[in-house]
């Protein structure tokens, strides 16, 4: 056996299947594919793709998605509609009728459909002077931070498809996510760690509609499963099974790895399949990431001043202002993508009641985030993105009273904001006409939000393809998309 | 223009010329613009698509030799190719000669045979997805005769844990789970189905069969209770019963999914693109996609779940096999025992007319010898309200409206005013009947009657209102220990029943309460069902609410309640008793209304009172009924239900194209047909999804047999034929030998679609014996090993994975089918996702055998399947997949190294292996003879003593520690070893269990 030749194919696939960084930064892994089985070794056409799909200079290393489930309620929270409080309860069937949207399920049956002005105060702030409601105190603050656009839309009426649109560029199951396209695309930071991490936050109110989610948000649909997100629990192990077993000391394990790695070194000599070695080192990582899973949850070495930042919750595991603290320790450490689960945002009835709950839970926590990451100078090539799936109706769902109303989905326009990484700070992009109902300037299509996330990694949205069932996948599907260059920085 | 399409290429054009000059390619615009360097350029820049020379050179040469169109390689029915003349002594089978001449093409050598241990251990994991054991191992090392290899495999293709391995493969095809999938992805009873394909495998079922019934079960001319059941196939897409979802939106989905999960499936089509547009590749338009899911758009499943659970209907109830011949018997004497009571119905309608005459007087006259325990007439028409308890006169101060009732008139109860003195009691093993007549306005909420204090958890009874429906309490401690039914239907407003609940405490479960209105007993849904035993609660009868203690609480709510004749009883009444007592009010109130005011519906009411309460035969007959319910009820609760497909008879199978896909754009209808591109359905054949079944088994058909074959194939040898096994077009892999492809297709269709025969085949050959070991040459040449130059060395399955290791402990149950299972599971994986009301949000994990079943009876939650195995590349069941991705992670490191699971397996082998052997190398054996199928090398053996020693030496001075390694699992560490010595040995166990060698096939 050629041993000089075999130690270097199989560092050649231990490459790919480490997807290591290449010089210009590339994924590894998105290089081979795109090249096919004889990717290595035909260096010059792997720089032309890499030149291809490198050609954007990346404004952002890493990317923290703060994903409210449900669906949070522009018009009570970013998309301020001063002139409708004088139209309490006005029917709008007809004007509806107009509109021709589909109406869900849920309200379509409705005899009346009341006009519901919001309850909540808003104010302007910060030299932006843009309007923020009541129930974000902290989001006012920071409001020159943001890039607040209320011109969001989306194709989706119901909860499950347009989580699925949003988080993986699909009503369709099956497809990558957001994450999964990022890792494959970027490859890897730091190798102690995945790549993509998800986290769940918990929420406090007893009362909140709370939709299902599932691991098709953050699965690699067709992508080969390494680049699923990896939850991160709060309850429990951080990662599953990554404690050993009982009575199992670090001693012993290392023991027992070196033995598995001599008689794994036997079966690859005598029979040559590299993928023996490559199997060899995912122990390896494992044992690394004992180390190193736990040292990231181990938040002694946070001080009080930053628990302070984030808010007396940020102590408490698994609230949201610890998971968006824990979301800073995972990308300072080179973690690529970050997304937080924080579900509860359904407020189809009660919403007065439960938004505020919902606000409370998160507001203090992404203040934190955005501070911290600023101080630490990690703001201007960190990616933050804050939003829900859809919008909410102006118009009542249920019982419409001066104090308590509830709202339906809207797919036709919603508030998110952007933050760091070349995204322009203290700014309002896109507007809604008087019942926050339609877009009338510059909207904003959850692919063209994709295609604008990708560009701020470096990444063309166009380039970063997969080929599966016929077709080259991409996160922003087949449809045109493009980059809302209009709020970069 | 479209290229790929021969008309377009020689159109004339404009100019008069085509784009393609046939053999003239220098006169050809294609070459023109393929080669232009200005904007003229096709494929346009804006594409980022380039042709390279050699490629258009190739194009040059195709179109001077003529330019001829042919039809896409997988479009051409498959023929039997003829064999090399020349193999030399290789080759054993015709597979072996054609996978060879493949070789020689490509200068590649055959690999020798594997080693006869690792080739048997290779065998039994394709085969049953098991390890050998080490006696099955022994006897076939022993085995010297030629026919060895061949009666192992036969064994194997004939047992029991074969069938399942095969089932396996076929459920994650068709997406099979235990859940809806989206939304509340609330449980779902489907498993019958899962074990309709365990059974077919097992009994072997030819292809063809084992297709139509899948597909098109239901609709076989006399379906089985089994073709129904496989029916389910169609049933096992994810579902959803959202609250906003839009029933045609969903209809659209499950219908296109239906169709493209069979069409990848048995075709390897994908149709998925042309939903919106013409296929750009495939030969399949858009048309031809919207007339495929036309077949899946003519059944009665509701395009939506209720909110409530995922069990929608058409549902087939199916008995456990002992109980089926009594059950059809059954069946049919309950259908006789209806028609005959029917029957009677029609009889006694002369005599009715004359009682209800005669009842008038009768009635009212006869003395109530009932004997209530507690009676309250409640119809003063004002002041204060009297009873008896007993003989004891009771009274109490009433609310003061009244409704006129059957008997007088009737007090409102709405305050939960207390009856002091009334204290009418049962035991939990005791009997009682209680209830009134009762009259409500809209569909009020709260306490009817009760005994029943709240300061005590609710202990005690009542009769309740639950929107409308009545709703019996039986409580020691609220929630945990009470039995709680809810009847289905509400209580008519405006309108007098008779309400009575019966309690017997002799019955098991929610069996102890019935509720009977009007006479009849209803349907209820059982809401808590786990009784305790003290359910006498120290305060008094309430009318209206219940006890805080002191004061009323949980009062009527959301309209009115009068209430009159309530009486309760320390016994079960018997149904003509109820009926009676039902009668004695509602007669009553019928005959004081005039008779030009009474509806059909009041009198047939009253005509089933008079069959209940007064006409022996009617009686009769309805005892006889009982009975027969009776023995309905455990066979019942024996079996199990399941979702099966139900077409809709009144109307065809059609679809509209959907403009971009978007179900509200609904354009042209069309009927139901198969991809123009493929032979045409045979007019025989109905225009359903019988005939789609019986289309994609036409021996025409080019592609089901290699598709299935193919899909087989890279169970086997790790990889297809044709790679992609779920798209055999354009875009799809060619395959690497086509020959061998066709010539295993058809001999499939020539052996009757015998999947066994086919198997057998394949690991009869040569081919499929060669040795793992891979040369440089060979990575080189053929890196995944698309030429089968060697054997795979694949890593096993999640399920694989898990199962061996519970072989090798001694701890797998091995018995096969049933219901779900749910084992070992980390805390909080489904919490973390599940809605608050989805029936699959806690985890509750089996205990005892059922934790050690074969993994393909584990739990299948689609947003949530179980942890180790997802991570070990199991796919979600939510589309379908032909072929796993195999990726390495470290996760997966973590779930064979400490996952419970693993570590208890690993605990009970080391027991198996001190057990078997006193001696470190004779224990080492039994350890490896089960995860190896080989004993170790002498090289090998010092690292693994090493750790032993090691781990020895750090137990003996920790015991706690090696306690808690012994302690995990539900199983007992076996007090017959020292602890330190079986932790060190499950070290070794799990060690072992880690290797590449134990962890791949």
């Amino acid at each position: 056996m050629n041993g000089s030749y075999l130690s270097e194919y199989n560092a050649a696939l231990t490459r790919r299947q480490f997807f290591r960084k290449t010089a210009t930064g590339l994924g590894v892994a998105a290089l081979s594919s795109l090249l096919g089985p004889r990717a290595f070794g035909a260096s010059e056409q792997a720089e032309k793709i890499a030149r291809d799909l490198w050609q954007i200079a990346p404004k952002a290393k890493r990317a923290i998605y703060i994903s409210l489930i449900g669906a949070p309620s522009q018009v009570d929270l970013f998309d301020y509609k001063p002139g409708l409080q004088t139209r309490f309860k006005e029917d709008l069937k007809d004007w509806l009728k107009q509109q021709g949207e589909r109406l869900t399920g849920m309200t379509a049956g409705q005899e009346a459909f009341p006009l519901a002005p919001s309850v909540f105060k808003f104010e302007q702030h910060g030299k932006s002077g843009t309007w923020v409601s009541e129930l974000l105190p902290w989001h006012a603050k920071m409001v020159d931070d943001l890039c607040i656009v209320r011109s969001m839309h989306t194709d989706a009426i119901n909860h499950e498809p347009a989580n699925q649109l949003i988080y993986t560029g699909s009503m369709i199951t099956g497809k990558a996510s957001i994450g999964s396209w990022l890792s494959y695309g970027l490859g890897s930071l730091y190798q102690d760690l995945p790549t993509f991490v998800v986290l769940h936050a918990t929420h406090s109110s007893p009362y909140s509609n709370v939709q299902a989610i599932s691991s098709r948000l953050w699965g690699a649909g067709f992508l080969p499963g390494k680049y699923s997100g990896v939850e991160l629990r709060a309850k429990g192990d951080p990662v599953l099974f990554i404690k050993d077993a009982p009575g199992i000391s670090r001693e012993l394990r290392r023991e027992m790895l070196d033995g598995l790695s001599a008689l794994n070194q036997r079966s690859y000599e005598a029979i040559g399949d590299p993928e023996i070695q490559t199997r060899t080192q995912q122990f390896e990582m494992a044992f690394r990431m004992q180390s190193s899973v736990p040292e990231l949850a181990d938040f002694s070495g946070e001080s009080e001043k930053t628990y302070e930042l984030y808010g007396p919750e940020s102590k408490q595991r698994g609230t949201f202002a610890n998971s968006v603290l824990m979301a800073r320790r995972l990308v300072e450490r080179g973690v690529r993508f970050v997304q937080i689960f924080h579900r509860g945002w359904d407020q189809h009835s009660d919403l007065p009641r439960d938004l505020g709950s919902q606000c409370k839970d998160v507001d203090q926590g992404c203040y934190g985030l955005i501070q911290d990451l600023k101080q630490r100078g990690m703001l201007e090539d960190t990616l933050v993105v804050w939003g829900g799936e859809f919008g909410r109706t102006i118009y009542c769902q249920g019982k419409l009273t001066e104090k308590d109303y509830g709202r339906d989905h809207h797919p036709r326009c919603f508030s998110i904001w952007m933050a760091g990484a070349g995204i322009k700070p203290g700014f309002v992009y896109g507007q809604t006409d008087e019942m926050s109902y339609n877009i009338t300037e510059n909207p904003v299509h959850v692919r063209d939000l994709h295609a604008t996330i990708l560009h701020q990694l470096g990444i063309n949205h166009d380039k970063l393809a997969f080929n599966y069932q016929g077709l080259d996948q991409r996160l922003t599907g087949v449809e045109p998309a493009r980059v809302v260059n209009d709020i970069l920085a | 223009m479209r290229l790929d399409r021969e008309q377009f290429a020689f159109e004339p054009r404009d100019d008069g010329k085509p784009v393609i000059v046939k053999g003239d390619p220098t006169s050809s615009e294609v070459v023109r613009r393929i080669k232009a360097t200005d904007d003229d350029i096709m494929p346009p820049a804006s594409e980022h698509k380039t042709i390279k020379p050699q490629e258009i050179a190739l194009i040059e040469k195709w179109i001077a030799q003529g330019a001829k169109y042919e039809k896409h390689w997988s479009l051409i029915p498959p023929t039997r190719p003829e064999l090399p003349k020349k193999t030399g002594s290789w080759a054993r089978t015709a597979i072996d000669q054609l996978v060879l001449r493949k070789l020689d093409e490509n200068g590649l050598k055959p690999n020798p045979e594997e080693q006869k241990a690792r080739l048997f251990r290779r065998l039994c994991f394709d085969l049953t997805g098991l390890p050998p054991s080490p006696s099955q191992l022994e006897e076939f090392l022993n085995d010297k005769s030629a026919k060895a290899y061949e009666r192992a495999v036969d064994r194997m293709l004939a047992s029991d844990s074969c069938a399942e391995q095969f089932a396996r493969n076929w459920l994650d095809a068709v997406r099979y789970a235990d859940t809806q999938g989206i939304h509340h992805d609330h449980a779902r009873s489907i498993w019958l189905y899962r074990d309709w394909v365990i059974a077919a495998f097992k009994a072997n079922m030819p292809f063809d069969q084992f297709t139509l019934e899948q597909l098109a079960g239901d609709l076989l001319p006399g379906a089985t209770m089994d073709q129904k059941i496989a029916s389910g196939y169609n049933r096992l897409l994810p579902t959803t019963g959202e609250g906003g979802a839009i029933p045609e939106e969903y209809a659209t989905i499950y219908a296109k999914d239906r169709a493209d999960t069979t069409a990848a499936v048995w075709l390897g089509l994908t149709t998925g693109c042309a939903t919106c547009h013409d296929h750009k590749f495939d030969p399949i338009t858009m048309r031809d996609f919207y007339s495929m899911t036309a077949f899946f758009r003519n059944s009665t499943v509701p395009a939506l779940d209720n909110g409530a659970n995922a069990n929608t209907a058409p549902l087939l109830f199916v008995p456990v096999k002992e109980d089926r011949s009594r059950w059809a018997a059954l069946e049919v004497a309950l259908t006789n025992k209806k028609q005959a009571i029917e029957d009677r119905k029609r009889e006694a309608r002369p005599a009715f007319e004359k009682w209800l005459g005669d009842t008038g007087s009768s009635l009212t006259n006869t003395p109530d010898d009932s004997n209530p325990d507690l009676f309250l007439a409640l119809t003063e028409s004002d002041g204060p309200c009297r009873g008896k308890a007993g003989s004891e006169s009771i009274e109490w101060p009433g609310e003061n409206e009244r409704h006129t009732g059957p008997l007088g008139p009737a007090p409102l109860v709405s305050s939960g005013l207390a009856v002091e003195n009334a204290l009418p009691t049962f035991a939990r093993t005791g009997q009682a009947s209680y209830g009134a007549l009762i009259y409500v306005e809209s569909k009020p909420n709260g306490t009817v009657l009760s005994r029943m204090n709240k300061a005590e958890g609710f202990r005690g009874w009542d009769l309740f209102l639950s929107d409308g429906r009545p709703t019996v309490h039986v409580i020691d401690q609220w929630p945990d220990q009470a039995l709680k039914v809810t009847a289905k239907a509400a209580l008519k407003p405006g309108r007098w029943h008779h309400l009575l609940a019966i309690f017997d405490g002799s019955l098991k479960g929610a069996d102890a309460i019935s509720l009977y209105v009007n006479g009849r007993k209803v349907e209820v849904e059982v809401n808590n069902n786990n009784l305790g035993s003290n359910i006498v609660a120290t305060v008094p009868l309430r009318l209206g609410g219940r006890s805080d203690g002191t004061n009323a609480t949980d009062t009527l709510t959301n309209g009115k309640v009068f209430l009159q004749d309530l009486r309760f009883y320390n016994r079960a009444l018997s149904p003509v008793q109820i009926a009676r007592l039902a009668a004695s009010g509602l007669v009553r109130e019928f005959l004081a209304s005039a008779p030009d005011q009474r509806n059909s519906d009041q009198t047939n009411l009253v005509y089933d009172l008079y069959l209940s309460g007064f006409d022996g035969p009617a009686q009769k007959l309805q005892e006889e009924l009982a009975q027969l319910k009776a023995q309905e009820s455990p066979i019942r609760s024996r079996g199990a239900t399941t979702l099966i497909m139900e077409e809709k008879k009144e109307s065809e199978p059609v679809a509209h194209l959907l403009v971009r896909g978007n179900y509200a754009a609904k354009g042209e209808e069309v009927k139901a047909a198969t991809p123009q591109a493929l032979p045409p359905m045979q007019p025989e054949m109905p225009h359903n999804r019988l005939g789609l079944a019986h289309w994609i088994l036409l021996r025409e058909n080019p592609l089901t047999a290699r598709v299935t074959v193919n899909r087989i194939w890279s169970q086997l040898f790790g990889v297809g034929i044709v790679e992609t096994t779920e798209d055999f077009g354009v875009k799809g892999s060619r395959p690497s030998n086509q020959d061998l492809l066709d010539w295993l297709a058809v001999e499939f269709m020539d052996s009757g679609w015998n999947l066994r025969h086919t198997v057998k085949t394949m690991v009869m050959s040569v081919t499929y014996r060669q040795s793992e070991a891979v040369s440089p040459q060979k990575l080189e040449r053929d890196p995944a090993n698309k030429l089968f130059a060697r054997a795979p060395h694949v890593r096993l399955d999640a399920e694989e994975i898990r199962d061996q290791a519970l072989a090798a402990a001694g701890l797998l149950n091995t018995a096969v089918g049933g219901s779900p299972v749910k084992p070992y599971q980390p805390e909080g994986v489904w919490e973390a996702v599940a809605m608050k009301d989805s029936n699959t949000r806690v985890y509750m994990q089996d205990h005892g055998e059922a934790l050690y079943r074969r993994s393909l009876y584990t739990f299948w939650k689609r947003t949530a399947p179980p942890p180790s195995m997802e991570i070990l590349n199991a796919p979600s069941r939510e589309v379908f997949c032909t072929r796993r991705d195999r990726t390495d992670t470290p996760l997966q490191a973590f779930v064979t190294m400490n996952d419970p699971q693993f570590v208890e397996a690993a605990r009970q082998l080391a027991e198996r292996a001190m057990k078997s052997a006193k001696s470190f190398d004779g224990r080492l054996d039994q350890v490896t003879e089960w995860l190896l199928a080989r004993r170790m090398s002498s090289q090998e053996r010092p690292v693994v003593r090493r750790l032993l020693d090691k781990s020895l030496a750090v137990y003996e001075k920790d015991l706690a520690a090696a306690q808690r390694l012994v302690g995990v699992g539900e199983s007992k560490a076996d007090k017959a070893f020292p602890p330190a010595e079986l932790a060190a040995w499950t070290l070794v166990a799990s060690e072992i269990m880690n290797l590449d060698e134990s962890l791949t096939k």
